[in-house]
């Protein structure tokens, strides 16, 4: 089954902006009744409450507070520009200091807006990114439960803005499959040969467990899957320089008629400000349908980097042939910090790429 | 030909001189991982692994042995010891380990705690059980126990050892 992506737009859940309000000021309250107490060992140690891109710890809860925040400026092609408070990202994590650590983001998408006629909180999207429960185990064996990010790929679990190298995001690290699971993992480490191997195997009931589930999906995601299974296991070279990762899922979304199976290989070198890295997604159960992309960054001079990303998009999902290529420039003065121009150009399928200029200034707080 | 007589004198001499220009050499570009003794005794561990290490300073071991949590410690990031340690230990600069933690605090991973100097690790590890630091091998004294030794390539440490 295909899905028009028209059809997509209209399941994005909007919660009044009052109501998110109130939940970032309740859930703030509880955070400062809970911050109340003796030193903790980070106090202890010295380490200051807040640092940018670090977060902020509370007192002895074993929280820290944090997050993200982005704002783009989108020139598209054939299109009126629009400029946005994309991304407002709250991360609140809690550790135990023994076994169990938790962690949340919550999330206003699109907070505000602003065009050539007015600026409008009207498509603002609060969104429960993620919301898990760690049990750790001795030997590198450990458990979650809960919303996690799909381990498909590497670009999925590190998709924030301050953390990616480009504005548009890569369609084959979003279009076939879901791209929250909601269920247990099994996770951890193996060493293997001089190297490491991470692995990650998963369960998702999202039909059962996630009742809010992606009804609030981005244009081009499967949306939620019912449920899935899958595994993941990343080789990182003993140098850390470089890193393999295979993926594979088999599951049932709640847009497609029939189950699927996919498979990912991504890699990633890193060396000197110079990166290289590549994903690809194909079916395993049907034809010819797959995505895959490219992508460079040198750095240029000091702070500042240049990308290239090369992708071709072929019918996951989505009917469409797309072929992208990418330019940007990024100015990354400190780690935590982003500002990107970049400029997209493809054979724009249905509004698969989107082509134009655009510009981004993105930080963890 | 007959042998001088003061020459195993000055054999010896010159010996016992090298042998302690060396004992002072090694010290200044050596690094010890210490836990307290009783963290030692606790986690039933006498010797770690540069692997071990590594997961330890990545925050991806996150336990002892015996479950107890482990708390690493570093110096502050303009410390030259840090710089050596993670240069030596990573082979990375403190800057770039910044993008792994980066992503790691998008997991809600914090990096390992900081402390202002030498002696702030030495009280660290000694009052709270399960803390691991890094130290100049010359600063180690009865309070700690060496899991380790880390050599660096700059003598970063004859300085911290003034």
């Amino acid at each position: 089954m295909r899905i028009d992506v028209k059809t997509l737009y209209p399941l994005r859940t909007k919660i009044p902006l009052s109501v998110c309000m109130a939940s970032f000021h309740s859930l703030a309250f509880l955070i400062f009744v809970t911050a109340q107490f003796a030193p903790t060992v980070s106090q202890a140690a010295g380490d200051p409450p807040y640092r940018l891109g670090r977060g902020l710890a509370l007192g002895n809860t074993g929280i820290t507070i944090g997050g993200y925040a982005s704002a783009k400026y989108k020139d598209p092609a054939n299109q009126p520009w629009k400029a946005e408070i994309s991304d407002l990202s709250l991360f609140v994590s809690w550790d135990s200091g023994r076994r169990w650590q938790a962690f949340s983001e919550m999330e206003i998408g699109e907070a505000v807006t602003l065009d050539r006629d007015n600026i409008s909180t009207n498509e603002a999207v609060f969104e429960l990114e993620r919301t898990y429960l760690d049990w750790l185990g001795i030997n590198g064996v450990n458990l979650r439960f809960g919303k996690f990010l799909t381990p498909v790929g590497h670009w999925n679990q590190v998709h924030a803005d301050p953390l990616v190298w480009t504005i548009s995001r890569p369609l084959t690290t979003r279009a076939g499959f879901a791209n929250h699971s909601t269920g247990v993992m099994l996770f951890g480490d193996r060493d293997f040969g001089e190297g490491q191997l991470d692995f990650q195997l998963y369960l998702d009931d999202s039909a059962d467990l996630d009742p809010k589930k992606d009804k609030r999906s981005p244009p081009l995601e499967l949306g939620a899957f019912d449920n899935a299974v899958g595994a993941r296991a990343v080789y990182h070279s003993p140098d850390n320089r470089w890193q393999i990762g295979l993926s594979a899922v088999d599951f049932k979304a709640n847009h497609l008629a029939d189950r699927w199976t996919i498979g990912g290989l991504d890699f990633l070198w890193k060396h000197r400000g110079f990166e290289l890295s590549a994903e690809v997604v194909a079916r395993f159960d049907c034809g010819n349908e797959w995505s895959a992309f490219l992508q460079g960054v040198a750095p240029v001079a000091r702070h500042w980097y240049l990308v290239d990303r090369y992708e071709e998009f072929n019918q996951l999902g989505f009917d469409g042939h797309v072929v992208t290529n990418t330019l940007g420039l990024v100015f990354s003065p400190l780690p935590p910090l982003r500002f990107k121009f970049e400029y997209v150009n493809g054979n724009d399928v249905k509004g698969l790429s989107e082509d134009g200029f655009s510009a981004s200034a993105a930080v963890l707080f | 030909m007959k042998t001088p007589r003061y020459l195993p004198v000055l054999l010896a001499t010159f010996l016992t001189l090298t042998s302690l220009g060396n004992v002072g050499f090694a010290a200044d570009n050596t690094l010890a991982i210490v836990v307290s003794r009783d963290t030692a005794k606790a986690i039933k561990t006498k010797h770690l692994t540069r692997r071990m290490l590594r997961k330890i300073y990545r925050r991806q071991q996150l336990l002892w042995k015996n479950g107890d949590r482990v708390h690493a410690l570093n110096l502050r990031a303009t410390d030259p010891l840090r710089a050596a340690f993670t240069q030596s230990l990573f082979n990375q600069s403190v800057e770039q380990m910044a993008t792994y933690w980066n992503e790691r605090y998008f997991d809600g991973v914090s990096p390992p705690h900081v402390v202002d100097s030498q002696e702030a690790v030495l009280r660290f590890v000694t009052r709270i059980p399960g803390a691991i630091g890094y130290i100049a091998a010359c600063r180690v004294d009865d309070r700690v126990e060496v899991l380790m030794t880390l050599p660096i390539d700059t003598p970063q440490t004859s300085l911290a050892c003034r």
